[in-house]
């Protein structure tokens, strides 16, 4: 077991990081699922992670109660801002939800007794390394379960073609609130990992960053599947790692460009089980009878 | 009681008069054929009975429920189901899993037990399986349904969603132009199909623009040209119909004779 | 009596060049429906180009000025074309194109803090207009006059492109839809790049202008300028110039006037909250009556 604390003491913050950002990209795919892109989950995540964060200071709540408590607020959130972000075409959703974003930053600033203001807290209890790696597998499970259930099925025809989603009996409205309300709570459950691996929350540790790579990491991922935004969030997280030592100080230029990239000759990203149903199919089709077959 | 009763329907879209005062029937159990060239606004009616747009004027009812004032999936709840001119399919499912979101209202489970897995909802999902495979047989499309559909043909893409708007069980149901593109065997098999849910109780409109599939899988036909119709009955009378050969042939003829 | 009128200048300079910004976020949405997230990077870019010439070149301001508004209209094109262009080829909505200048604004902010390293940057004083023009109890500091200038003049250069010209015609129609542009004989490419070449130039006029105006900026000068123009925009209904124009206006002036009662940190949040009101109270614009988004 040596080796594992060695390699928790070298790379923990950064795969902490990573599982965190894991969860909201999720929480970002689970919106983007019914065709909603919002950066909402960052509003989310700080409801979750300044309640966490005080919960630390002031109560000895154990942790596991405190991450579903973070869960619940995110949710509580979403549930009473959603009705209204819904009332908007798609592409204007999107817009609100990045002024969301930057009024939350405002409020949080302004409101000292959150996060101690511009300073941040340091919010201090030790971690153990299963807290997000259980959330995480949690939260996997829970889309796994969702993307096997209806509401998964009624999602994916939603965000293809919300016409024939009516025509097929979906309540489009009520498909979208649940979207929101799993986007919620992932969302505060990232948000209390975030605090809890940093041991600190500030304003700034809920801001356009978290969007940027939320949305990174399921766009380069693949946001026709729950795994991809995982594998995504974690590739975008080692990436500045990765160009840092290369190119010193570069930021997030390098996931821009891997963004950008993916954009245009990945445009359904890294993991989509499409592209293997494809090659199956066109196999079979090959196969059986009808040769005549026609690729989109 | 009636299936479908269209009284006075109007839609214009900026000066474009897509349906003017257009009023039919459709009786239970029948065949109505809705034809007319290119433009006359039958897949506009479609849509307008569905609730996809809303009429400027006119009403229309659904076994005796009116449909003002009702969501696109509401009216779908009333026992409603469609194909489309452009094939509307989902992408990255095969055939049965299209078939089974058609299935979503007979799914008969709560949300929250089919997120758990509970096993009732487990064991509708294999009855559901079942069915949307038996609707695949019915159009023929057994032996492909684990194939994705947008690998398929024009026609056999059209046969799956046929399948997919049957997964809803539906009382009306509401096909646009299911043979374009296809053969005349391919064409036939669908009407024999047609004609054997018009036997199991289904009432159904048929756009189409072939006279001839009008002629011989139709009860009753609807002929519609600029929005409006321009007559109504027994399809052979209908096609026989000089105003109706003129919607067809005649401004054709005049362009021809210029 | 005079503070208050002076107030009400300075409020319209400000809100002058939140309208400039506007004018071009909004023309590239009407027109080519990309919600240009990398606008404000556009800005800064301007206004860090601009400094550069003014302080290590030794330009004059107007000089200087001219070329941070070139280079944000050369870096506007750029990446129209590298970005926006594929995913308009590919038929990718305003989605892939608002995620893909997400990139672009990431990557040009990284940039721009790159070249810049200091945290905060001045334009030097002895190269600005100084002059101070009287009008009875008023002053009204050159730069001022510089602002107001701008926009007058380039709401009615835009109006009287997109309304009254050839070019601007084929703009609308490409606005309108660009397949039956393209069909109609519109060069839809070549509409693309005159597009991003005058937004982006205009993006770049206000992100100077910003620089100059606050006095001391960095590289995060557009995202805040990016947020008041985009409600500017917003509030103005996009489509017409003449509208952004005054909704921007208006907008810093009310911000000047309120300044004196909402505690400065939440000043900002002003904005957003406006921008989010507008957003989700109504569909439709304030002051056109033009449905938001296109048709
Ligand atoms: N969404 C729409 N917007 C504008 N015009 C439309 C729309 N839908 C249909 N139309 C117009 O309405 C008329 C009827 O169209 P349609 O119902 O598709 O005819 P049909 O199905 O009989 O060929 C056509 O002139 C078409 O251009
Ligand atoms: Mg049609």
């Amino acid at each position: 077991m040596q080796w594992l604390s060695d390699f928790w003491a070298a790379y923990g913050s950064l795969a902490g990081l990573a599982m965190v950002n894991a969860v909201f990209a999720l929480a970002c795919y689970a919106t983007l699922s019914t065709g909603v892109l919002s950066f909402a989950p960052v509003a989310f995540g700080a409801v979750g992670g300044i309640l966490a964060a005080q919960l630390v200071l002031h109560t000895t709540i154990p942790l596991a109660l405190i991450v579903l408590c973070g869960g619940m607020a995110g949710l509580g959130f979403a549930m009473l801002l959603a009705p209204a972000l819904l009332r908007v075409e798609g592409h204007w959703t999107a817009l609100a939800t990045v002024a969301l974003v930057l009024v939350t930053r405002v409020v949080v600033r302004n409101v000292p007794a959150l996060t101690g203001g511009d300073n941040g807290l340091t919010v201090t209890r030790p971690l153990s390394m299963a807290v997000p790696v259980v959330t995480l597998l949690c939260v996997m499970l829970g889309f796994r379960a969702l993307h096997h259930s209806w509401y998964g099925i009624a999602s994916r025809v939603v965000r293809d073609d919300p016409a024939v989603a009516a025509g097929l009996g979906i309540n489009i409205r009520q498909t979208r609130l649940i979207g929101f309300g799993v986007s919620g709570f992932a969302g505060g459950l990232a948000g209390v990992l975030l605090v809890l691996v940093q041991q600190f929350v500030s304003p700034d540790s809920f801001y356009v960053h978290v969007a940027f790579v939320m949305i990174t990491g399921a766009v380069i991922g693949g946001s026709f599947h729950w795994l991809g935004p995982v594998l995504g969030a974690i590739a975008v997280t080692l990436l500045p790692a990765l160009t840092e030592t290369l190119v010193p100080d570069s930021q997030d230029i390098g996931s821009g460009i891997a963004l950008l990239l993916a954009l245009v000759f990945l445009p359904r990203g890294l993991f989509d089980p499409r592209v293997v149903l494809l090659q199956l199919s066109l196999a079979q089709a090959t196969r059986t009878r009808d040769p005549r077959y026609e690729r989109r | 009681m009636t299936a479908l009763v269209i009284d006075g329907l109007r839609k214009t879209f900026g000066g474009v008069k897509a349906v003017r005062d257009l009023s039919f029937t459709i009786e239970p159990g029948s065949v109505t054929g809705l034809m007319g060239p290119n433009g006359a606004g039958k897949s506009t009616v479609l849509d307008l009975v569905c609730g996809v747009t809303k009429p400027d004027a006119g009403s229309i009812s659904i076994f005796g429920e009116d449909t003002a004032g009702l969501r696109a999936d509401q009216v779908t709840r009333l026992g409603v189901a469609r194909t489309y001119q452009v094939i509307r399919l989902t992408t990255g499912l095969t055939a049965v899993q299209q078939v089974i979101t058609g299935c979503y209202l007979q799914r008969e489970t709560s949300l929250l037990a089919s997120i758990l897995q509970m096993p009732w909802a487990r064991q509708r999902r294999r009855e559901i399986e079942d069915i949307a495979m038996y609707l695949l047989d019915r159009v023929g499309m057994a032996d492909r349904a684990d194939i994705l559909a947008e690998a398929m043909s024009y026609g056999e893409q059209r046969r799956v969603e046929i399948a997919r708007a049957l997964g809803s069980n539906p009382m009306l149901l509401l096909l646009d132009e299911p043979t374009a593109g296809m053969n005349v065997q391919e064409a036939d098999r669908i009407g024999t199909l047609i004609q054997a849910l018009r036997d199991d109780g289904l009432s159904i409109l048929l756009v189409e623009h072939s006279m001839r599939m009008v002629a011989d899988y139709c009860d009753h036909a609807v002929v519609m040209n600029f929005g409006a119709k321009i007559t109504e009955g027994p399809p052979a009378d209908c096609l026989d119909d000089e105003k109706v050969q003129d919607a067809y042939f005649g401004r054709q003829r005049d362009a021809d004779s210029q | 009596m005079e503070s208050f009128v002076a107030q009400i200048v300075n409020g319209c300079a400000l809100g002058g060049i939140y309208a400039l910004f506007g004018i071009a976020f909004g023309m590239m949405f009407s027109t080519l429906g990309v919600l240009n997230a990398a606008m404000g990077s556009y800005a800064s870019i301007a206004a860090i180009v601009g400094l550069f010439a003014a302080d290590d070149l030794a330009l004059p301001f107007s000089l200087a000025l001219g070329i941070g508004v070139f280079y944000a209209a050369v870096i506007a094109v750029l990446v129209d074309q590298l970005a926006f262009q594929p995913l308009r080829r590919q038929g990718g909505g305003l989605i892939s194109s608002l995620i893909a200048s997400m990139g672009f604004w990431v990557i040009l902010d990284g940039l721009a803090g790159y070249a810049t390293r200091q945290p905060g940057l001045n334009f030097p004083v002895e190269i600005m207009p100084s002059f101070v023009i009287q009008f009875g109890q008023v002053q009204l500091p050159a730069m001022q006059i510089v602002s107001l200038g701008a926009i007058v003049l380039v709401t009615t250069g835009a109006y009287a492109v997109i309304a009254r010209s050839r070019f601007g015609s084929a703009m609308r129609a490409v606005g309108y839809h660009p397949d039956t542009a393209a069909i109609a004989g519109v060069n839809v490419r070549r509409v693309a790049i005159y597009t991003a070449l005058m937004s982006g130039g205009i993006a770049g006029l206000a992100g100077v202008l910003a620089g100059v105006t606050t006095g001391t900026f960095n590289a995060a000068l557009g995202q805040g300028l990016m947020l008041k123009g985009m409600t500017a925009a917003v509030i103005g209904g996009y489509a017409d110039v003449r509208l952004v124009a005054i909704a921007g206006i208006l907008f810093g002036v009310v911000e000047v006037l309120c300044a004196s009662y909402v505690p400065a940190g939440f000043r900002d949040g002003f904005a957003y909250v406006l921008l989010i009101g507008f957003l989700l109270l109504r569909h439709r614009s304030l002051l056109g009556g033009l449905r938001l988004g296109r048709t």
